[in-house]
């Protein structure tokens, strides 16, 4: 079946638990990447940190940015960068300063009204202290905190601690590499860039919390069966709801994209771009990291929980005997054998075949399905 | 049993919604004025913003101080005559102006900048009478020279409070509107501006002869009665056009009023080398003094206070870092203690005369006004003392100014973003949900009228803008609100995937679907809110259209998508695979039935 087709049907088997040591280990790398980046090669900071002047001019036919450059340089001011921004109609130069004196700044806004032959008020200018920039992004950072709180103490009153704690893992996670790929590629922070981190944080969490909320419904009643351990349970809520996730990813992202294209493309400078940019590299994290990390840290966290411990290891005995009785296969009863063995082999039998498919029909069920909601349709 | 949708409550809903509709488009077309455009932010419609931030030693201001400030700067901005200013508080230290339209940057870097106090000898006082009646008082004899205006602009503060006691002179105002002949002001005029003197030459030209007439006089009490018709023209002068005016003139004229006094630019008169015309009150009314060059200024100040004395009840103490400045002013104020003298000082912030006292005695030490004061006047006229006209120092934290052709680029930017991430959305609904993509498409619609009447209304009410991040809000949002919608269609998906039919799906895929789209949406609603009340600058309007969404997109999904699907669910052709978007799952249902016939038994298929 083609891969399409599966997932547009909700009946993907991937096995996003069993394999969480892979996406353990590719995080591990990419996380330190993205530190050792932002600790050795930092950040790009706009004016709005380091404080100083910016003038945008609309750029007229038949005259260069160097012209104007070179007209505020002649003022004895120094240009910290001067480049051309957004295309088309739209073009115009963007000229940065440090802090001006009051004389400083209007010679060089007349020299650059001049230069650019507009008049005076056709310059679009903001000039910001050295301390614009770290207040926004102090208040950003309280509002980090205090979001942290209230989102953890939600989803703990809502679900559960492990979830909360896992979640917001997720989402330092996310943070963390959207930071990072700043810093590698050296775009631009402003003080839009920080609010739009924040933004990613109501995304990513909120991707997260509707896989948790399958996870949840999937594991109700879940120790009192045998027939899945817990991670199975996540596994299949996980790609129950990977459909859903890449729609709700991508629908997310196409808006953004929209706003990136006009922001980056045609504006080329300002708020647009900032949100824009910082957000498509956040959602794009959000998304992995719900998928990949948030729910595998989950059913780890679970199984630090003797009883969640205790019933993996009864559904695989279980599962083991089942097999062997009906002498099922030789395969499935050396898994079921080697999780009686110990902890040690817990996830390999997490990764082995008998986890359930989605969508696809069950094999060794009887009475109910073995699906999402299990038991949901007695209960009501 | 799940819960029947039948006709009548999906009506309900529709009916609910309508209601709300209508309720909402009614008060924006019948309520206010009438207008249905949202009130548009400065980076859409050009205009200047301009950040102060209080200065306190990273401790933030005490809340009245900070609300003082506002009002003094929402006064200065009032008077400088841009149309529709607004003067907010914002977080715990700052306070924005915003100023719509063209403006003149440099009028508004001297409105925000910090006045200064300045202590200057009384030359001469004369009642303001607006030209309605004669002057009655006795006069000063004039001094030629020009007041040019100019940014004084220096945070003159020191912070930490005490009363310093007064052991030594005291100062108390003059409680009669009796003026007193003076010795004039030296007739130093200092050069004047070409910019001004081009000014002026254009104010001459509009006063006429009334000028040379005004020239002639040397006082204020030469003027009678007979001769005000001749000086109207001056009373149709604005602040700035007064400005221009050599200070004798502004000072002589009776039809310059005080308002016109009042109104000139902030900073007008505060060169501390020029004499200047200011008002003040005094006993009550308003007063025209003629005052000397500053020889102390607010940077001298170094504390003042205020206690209660047994004899003289509420006093402001004052004490100054250059005593010597002080002493001498009192020295040349006092001369030779002459009773008939006028020995007054007038404390003057911005463009206005605070308090004249009157000087008992040379001062060597720390200075006491008194009178008959209450207490707030004395803590008002300490705060003022101590910080300048502003309660608490500020600096200017960030400057933008916004060309109204680029604010309508912008705007028309932020449009075609959200008309290109809507249309990629809606594209990739009709192609993944096929008809119901059109349930997404409409949903989609009824939110957006929600959220744009709500705009209007709360940019009415509230004085809500509408800006560029504003903007990327709602874009965002699209996002958040076309989710819902999927995870609803998901789980219908899921349950017919189950061999439900359709309409046998709908109210089980609901109730699930419901408790998802509830978190996530609380999640999502959780971080706008936090960031918009913590968060500063663009951050807010983001914040705030992020949860307005959010909300709106919750009373969408109750009274909307839901009940429309489950209408929808009734017309036949509608629930047919090819249509719904649900087919494939169906047809796979047909050949997994086929497949296990005995466990997908006719139950399935059936609501349970």
């Amino acid at each position: 079946m083609p891969i399409f087709g599966r997932l547009y049907r909700g009946e993907t088997n991937i096995d996003f638990i069993g394999h969480r040591k892979r996406w353990y280990l590719a995080s591990v790398v990419i996380i330190l990447v993205c530190l050792g980046s932002i600790i050795f090669r930092g950040f790009n900071f706009g004016i709005e940190f380091a404080g100083g002047v910016q003038m945008q001019v609309p750029a007229k036919p038949g005259v260069s940015l160097q012209d104007v450059r070179s007209a505020v340089e002649a003022q004895g001011v120094t240009v910290v960068s001067a480049q051309t921004a957004g295309s088309g109609g739209n073009q115009k130069y963007v000229i940065r300063t440090p802090v001006l004196k009051e004389e400083q700044r209007s010679a060089a806004a007349n020299a650059v009204a001049q230069a650019a032959k507009v008049p005076r008020d056709a310059i679009n200018s903001s000039e910001v202290s050295s301390s614009w920039g770290s207040s926004v992004t102090n208040k950003a950072l309280l509002a980090l905190a205090v979001f942290l709180v209230v989102v953890g103490a939600y989803i703990w009153i809502r679900f559960e601690q492990k979830m909360a704690i896992a979640g917001l893992a997720a989402l330092a996670h996310d943070l963390l590499l959207t930071a990072g790929v700043y810093s590698l590629v050296g775009f631009e922070v402003t003080p839009g860039t920080v609010i739009g981190l924040l933004t990613i944080l109501g995304f990513s969490l909120y991707d997260t919390v509707v896989v948790f909320d399958k996870v949840d419904e999937n594991g109700r009643g879940l120790l009192g069966g045998s027939r899945y351990t817990y991670g199975e349970s996540a596994n299949l809520a996980v790609n129950q709801t990977l459909m859903r996730s890449i729609n709700t990813s991508l629908i997310g992202l196409l808006p953004v994209a929209g706003l990136l294209f006009v922001g980056a493309g045609l504006l080329g400078v300002g708020t647009l771009k900032d949100l824009a940019l910082v957000l498509f590299v956040g959602m794009l994290t959000g998304a992995y990291s719900s998928l990949f990390l948030a729910t595998p840290w989950l059913v780890d966290l679970k199984l630090m929980d003797q009883r969640y411990k205790l019933h993996t290891q009864r559904v695989l005995a279980k599962r083991a005997a089942v097999a062997k009785a009906a002498d099922g296969g030789a395969a499935e009863a050396k898994a079921g054998g080697r999780a009686k063995a110990g902890d040690a082999d817990l996830e390999s039998a997490l990764a082995a075949s008998s986890a359930p498919r989605v969508g696809a029909r069950p094999t060794g069920a009887k009475s109910s399905q073995p699906r999402k909601r299990s038991g949901g349709g007695k209960r009501r | 049993v799940a819960a029947p949708t039948g006709q009548l409550k999906a009506s309900r809903y529709f009916i609910a919604l309508a209601l709300i509709l209508v309720a909402l488009y009614s008060l924006v077309f019948f309520t206010g004025d009438k207008k249905a455009h949202p009130k548009l932010g400065l980076d859409l419609q050009g205009g200047t913003s301009v950040t102060l931030s209080a200065t306190t030693n990273g401790k933030a201001p005490d809340k009245d101080r900070l609300e003082r400030a506002r009002q003094i700067i929402a006064s200065r901005v009032d008077t400088s005559g841009v149309s529709e200013p607004e003067v907010v508080t914002e977080g715990d230290r700052n306070i924005v102006v915003n100023v719509a339209g063209k403006t003149n940057e440099d009028d508004m870097r001297k409105l925000v900048a910090p006045a200064e106090l300045r202590f200057r000898k009384v030359l001469g006082s004369t009642p303001d009478t607006g030209g309605t009646a004669p002057s009655p008082s006795p006069s000063a004899s004039a001094s030629p020279s020009g007041a040019a205006p100019s940014a004084g602009a220096a945070p003159g503060s020191n912070p930490s409070a005490s009363a310093a006691p007064a052991p030594s002179g005291s100062a108390a105002p003059a409680a009669s509107g009796s003026a007193t002949p003076a010795p004039s002001a030296s007739a130093s005029a200092a050069a004047i501006p070409p910019s001004l003197e081009k000014q002026r030459a254009a104010v001459i030209a509009k006063l006429g002869p009334a000028y040379e007439l005004a020239k002639q006089i040397q006082s204020p009490d030469q003027v009678n009665p007979q001769m005000l018709p001749l000086f109207k023209p001056f009373s149709t002068l604005t602040g700035d056009e007064v400005a221009a005016l050599p200070a004798d003139i502004q000072y002589n004229v009776p039809e310059i009023s005080c308002k016109q006094l009042n109104a000139r630019t902030p900073g007008a008169i505060s060169d501390p080398k020029q004499p200047v015309i200011a008002c003040g009150s005094e006993g009550g009314a308003a007063a025209k003094y003629k005052l000397d060059v500053a020889k102390v200024v607010g940077e001298d100040v170094k504390d003042a206070g205020f206690t209660n004395e047994p004899t003289q009840g509420w006093v402001v103490n004052l004490s100054f870092k250059n005593q010597d400045k002080w002493t001498n002013l009192t020295k040349e104020a006092y001369g030779t203690g002459d009773q008939q003298a006028e020995r007054r000082v007038a404390i003057v912030l911005d463009n206005q005369v605070l308090s004249a006292p009157t000087i008992q005695a040379v001062i060597t030490g720390d200075a006491q006004i008194f009178g008959q004061f209450t207490r707030a006047q004395v803590q008002t006229l300490s705060q003022q003392l101590k910080f300048g006209a502003l309660p608490v120092a500020f600096k200017m934290d960030s400057f933008e100014n916004v060309s109204p052709t680029l604010g309508l680029e912008q705007m028309k930017m932020g449009l075609l973003a959200g008309f290109i991430g809507l249309g990629l959305v809606v594209l990739y609904c009709l192609f993944y949900y096929r008809a119901l993509g059109l349930v997404v498409i409409l949903s989609l619609l009824v939110s957006g009228a929600l959220i744009y009447a709500s705009l209007v209304l709360l940019g009415r009410t509230n004085g809500y803008t509408l800006s560029l991040a504003g903007i990327a809000g709602f874009i965002v949002a699209i996002g958040i609100t076309a989710d819902s919608f999927v995870v609803f269609f998901e789980r219908l998906k899921d349950e017919v995937k189950d061999g439900r039919t359709v309409r046998s799906a709908i109210p089980r895929a609901w109730v699930r679907a419901r408790r998802t789209i509830l978190s996530a949406d609380t999640v999502s609603f959780l971080a706008a809110a936090v960031l918009y009340f913590l968060a500063i600058g663009a951050v807010k309007g983001f914040a705030f259209t992020l949860g307005l969404s959010t909300l709106i997109d919750v009373i969408v999904v109750f009274l909307f998508t839901h009940p429309l699907v489950a209408t929808l669910a009734r017309w036949s052709a509608f629930t047919s695979p090819r249509v719904s978007g649900l087919g494939n799952a169906r047809a796979d249902h047909v050949i997994a039935a086929s497949q296990a016939a005995n466990r997908f038994g006719a139950v399935r298929t059936k609501e349970s």
